[in-house]
């Protein structure tokens, strides 16, 4: 069986959303920009392309210089977040002490699939690596 | 309350400490809540103290934060417990022992031996912190308060003299100040090592309607937690420098930048921005001085090169974290191009200290060039990780061999590497170096932030490069071509050495792109992003040597250039690599020299982990793959 990610397009895209708070306690300055951005992430797992536009809005700026931050930063996605994250340190100490073990666990005893692959690398070896659980039971906002 | 003048500040401190001496001889208990000591189970010691006193009804308060103990570095001997008065020390506490302890040291003063720290070289316990070499050997100045304060409890931080400096500072003249700084010759700490004071004096003298202070919490080498450690453990004496750096260069606005992946420090620096607004110690006419100030907490968005300090700006003003050409300095054209003085925190935490005590006292402590203190994050294979603070010009000998305790499990110094992602590894020649700004860069280093990793004759000099490189290709943010380019051509190289597809040629192809890059990146990372490979072309030649012509890794860490072979002589046939092998591929009975069947053999390296008489060692391959 295919196994299931959450996709793009299934993402909650059209639902409201239900940001006006923080737009209500966020000043329309564009240094409030990153700020902002990482609220929306924290609340929503991902910044949706809806979201982009109304904080273009709310901060009087091109959708441009939101869409440059929102993909400069790790901490930022454009796609959904699993609900939980696992992160590896790979660190220095951790690179060194721990060369031997795994750091791509299997995901085959857990209902687990990793996050879709960004780009891929000639390295397993990441700082830290993210995965996202299928989406069942489907999360309810 | 509002504290509406410096007199106000010193009678609030006094009643403090008052009352701190007035409680000094009941007993406490403090348990830390570090995040090791939590994963060991410090919550049920914690629960296990409180369930013991109200049964005995006895009033022992508990205390129960990784702050009111301090992060000891110890958190492999967690969970940590310190029994007062007398600063005892217990390690490893599980809740069968509280009744013990309760019996025997709380009621009777008493030391329950079998808990206490003992050194792992001459097995002495100790009966305080003060008495564990690690500690004994350190000088702790910016750490001083780490540990021994509550950060989210400003009282707790003027009790121990939080906010003295500034008391002093708004006496002077802010002309003053910065002279004091400039003799007193603070260096920046977060890794470049520039005069604090000539900062401040060209940020001084700089025109401009808006200045600005920012202190650097982006700790970004992934081998450092020491601005993370300050920044968590006394938030007060960052807000103290950058209130005292403020009154002298005429700021009346501050940010703090902090790691996104810190959120407790994000906290504890936000909490303690609202304890000292709320006394008067920010904000509106400080102190009823007229001087008016206001800081806020910036969280990072997760970029390595926000670290930098054009970069950093940028992402403050709301734009993606790209640097700048610096032609023109920030302290003349920063933040929104208003003149702005950058620091790290550590060096603003030292600021109140050389106000207070003066410039003379700091250039007591360190060397000529670099004088006062510096943390160092002292990890990899030494036995005592953790914090370290010791006066510049400390040998890297007592570091790692006094402080550190030595190379874990005894095995043989290779190197250690200082600066993170931006400096370099030196050799066991260079032990002997006294750490200062200027020795490490005169050998091919550098400071850095702080970051000081031990390696071991398992650690392979060309992995470690490319582990490096592997962590600046992620990270470089690609504005200019020579980092983002540069950086690749050396991974694809590095990527090659270390798989057996080594090149004649490699290490001088590493060297010209590595000298380049240096020439020609745009900003300081990328110009300091070559020094991990350059450092190990300097002092390991042969190692790059070995896996270029010969396809062999003498560290045995490279998968599939080496064999591993056991030596007869020295195998006791006791098992501990059959075991720790994952394919079978190590055969032996009890007893008997074991053997390595190479059919089976995936070089994991783990066999080499495991032998304890050091008897597996790696050898050439005949035809490297």
């Amino acid at each position: 069986m295919e196994p299931q990610v959450p996709r793009t397009d299934q993402a909650p895209e059209n639902r409201a959303l239900d940001l006006d708070d923080l737009f209500r306690s966020t000043p329309r300055h564009p240094r409030f920009l990153l700020p902002l951005l990482q609220d929306i992430q924290s609340r929503c797992r991902y910044l949706p392309r809806t979201a982009l536009r109304l904080v273009a809005d709310h901060l009087g700026i091109p959708e441009s210089r939101v869409y440059a931050v929102a993909t400069f930063y790790k901490a930022l996605s454009l796609t959904p977040r699993g609900e939980k994250t696992v992160k590896v340190c790979l660190g220095t100490a951790c690179h060194l002490r721990g060369r031997a073990a795994s750091s791509t666990p299997s995901p085959r005893p857990w209902r687990f699939r990793p996050e879709a692959p960004r780009k891929t690398s000639a390295s397993p070896w990441k700082p830290s690596t993210v995965w996202a659980p299928a989406p069942s039971p489907p999360s309810s906002p | 309350m509002r504290l509406t003048d410096p007199k106000a500040l010193d009678e609030w401190r006094a009643r403090i400490e008052a009352k701190e001496n007035a409680r000094a001889s009941v007993p406490r208990v403090r348990v830390c809540a570090g995040t090791g000591c939590l994963a060991n189970g410090s919550a049920r010691v914690k629960s296990a103290f409180e369930a013991e006193a109200s049964a005995r009804g006895l009033a022992v308060p508990v205390d129960f934060t990784a702050e009111s103990t301090g992060c000891h570095g110890f958190c492999e001997r967690g969970p940590l417990v310190v029994i007062e008065p007398g600063e005892i020390l217990y390690e490893k506490v599980k809740p069968g022992d509280v009744p013990e302890i309760f019996e025997k040291t709380i009621l009777n003063g008493e030391i329950v031996s079998r808990l206490q720290y003992r050194d792992p070289n001459t097995k002495k316990p100790a009966r305080t912190s003060g008495e564990i070499p690690f500690y004994a050997r350190q000088h702790r100045l910016v750490l001083e308060h780490c540990g021994e304060v509550n950060p989210f409890e400003i009282a707790d931080a003027v009790g121990r003299g939080a906010y003295r400096g500034l008391g002093k500072a708004l006496s002077l003249e802010p002309g003053t100040i910065v002279s004091m700084i400039r003799e007193s010759g603070l260096r920046g700490r977060g890794g470049g090592g520039f005069p604090t004071g000539a900062k401040w004096e060209s940020a001084m003298k700089a025109s401009g309607r808006h200045r600005f202070v920012i202190a650097n919490g982006d700790e970004g080498d992934p081998g450092a937690f020491m601005d993370r450690s300050l920044m968590e453990g006394d938030p007060h004496s960052i807000l103290e420098g950058m209130l005292i750096g403020a009154y002298a260069i005429g700021a009346r606005k501050g940010f703090i930048y902090v790691r996104a992946e810190y959120p407790l420090a994000v906290k504890a620096l936000q909490e303690a921005i609202r304890q000292a607004k709320e006394r008067g110690l920010l904000g509106r006419n400080i102190l009823g001085s007229g001087f008016d100030f206001d800081l806020e907490v910036c969280r990072g968005g997760g970029a390595f090169v926000c670290g930098e300090s054009s970069a950093l700006m940028a992402s403050i003003e709301g734009r993606a974290g790209e640097p700048r050409v610096k032609y023109i300095r920030s302290t003349e054209r920063g933040l929104w191009n208003c003149p702005t003085v950058l620091n790290n925190v550590e060096t603003w935490a030292n600021v109140p200290r050389i106000v207070l005590n003066g410039p003379g006292w700091f250039r007591s402590l360190g060397t000529e060039k670099s004088p006062g203190t510096k943390i160092f994050s002292l990890v990899g294979k030494v036995k005592n990780s953790g914090l370290v603070e010791i006066p510049m010009g400390t040998t890297l000998r007592t570091m790692i061999e006094d402080i550190g305790g030595g190379v874990l499990k005894n095995r043989v110094f290779k190197a250690v590497q200082t600066g993170g992602p931006s400096g370099g590894c030196l050799p066991a020649d260079a032990l002997d170096l006294p750490v200062d700004f200027d020795r490490l860069t005169d050998s091919g280093s550098m400071m850095g932030s702080g970051g000081m990793i031990v390696m071991d004759e398992r650690t392979c000099m060309v992995d470690l490069a490319r582990y490096f490189i592997d962590f600046l290709v992620e990270e470089s943010c690609g504005k200019c071509t020579p980092c983002r380019e540069g950086l690749k051509a050396l991974q694809r190289i590095l990527h090659d050495l270390c798989s057996g597809k080594g090149r004649p040629g490699d290490g001088t192809r590493l060297r010209e792109i590595g000298e380049a890059l240096a020439d020609t990146a745009l900003c300081g990372l990328g110009q300091t992003a070559p020094n991990p490979v350059l450092s190990v072309l300097r002092y390991f030649p042969e190692e790059i040597a070995e896996h270029e012509s010969e396809g062999f890794c003498r560290a045995g860490a490279c998968r599939g250039m080496y064999w591993p072979e056991i030596d007869p002589e020295k195998c006791v046939g006791c098992g501990a690599c059959a075991k720790a092998c994952g394919t079978g591929a190590i055969r032996g009975s009890s007893r008997n020299p074991h053997v390595v069947d190479r059919a089976l053999c995936v070089t994991c390296g783990a066999c080499l982990e495991a032998c304890p008489f050091s008897a597996i060692r790696p050898v050439r391959r005949e035809n490297p793959a």
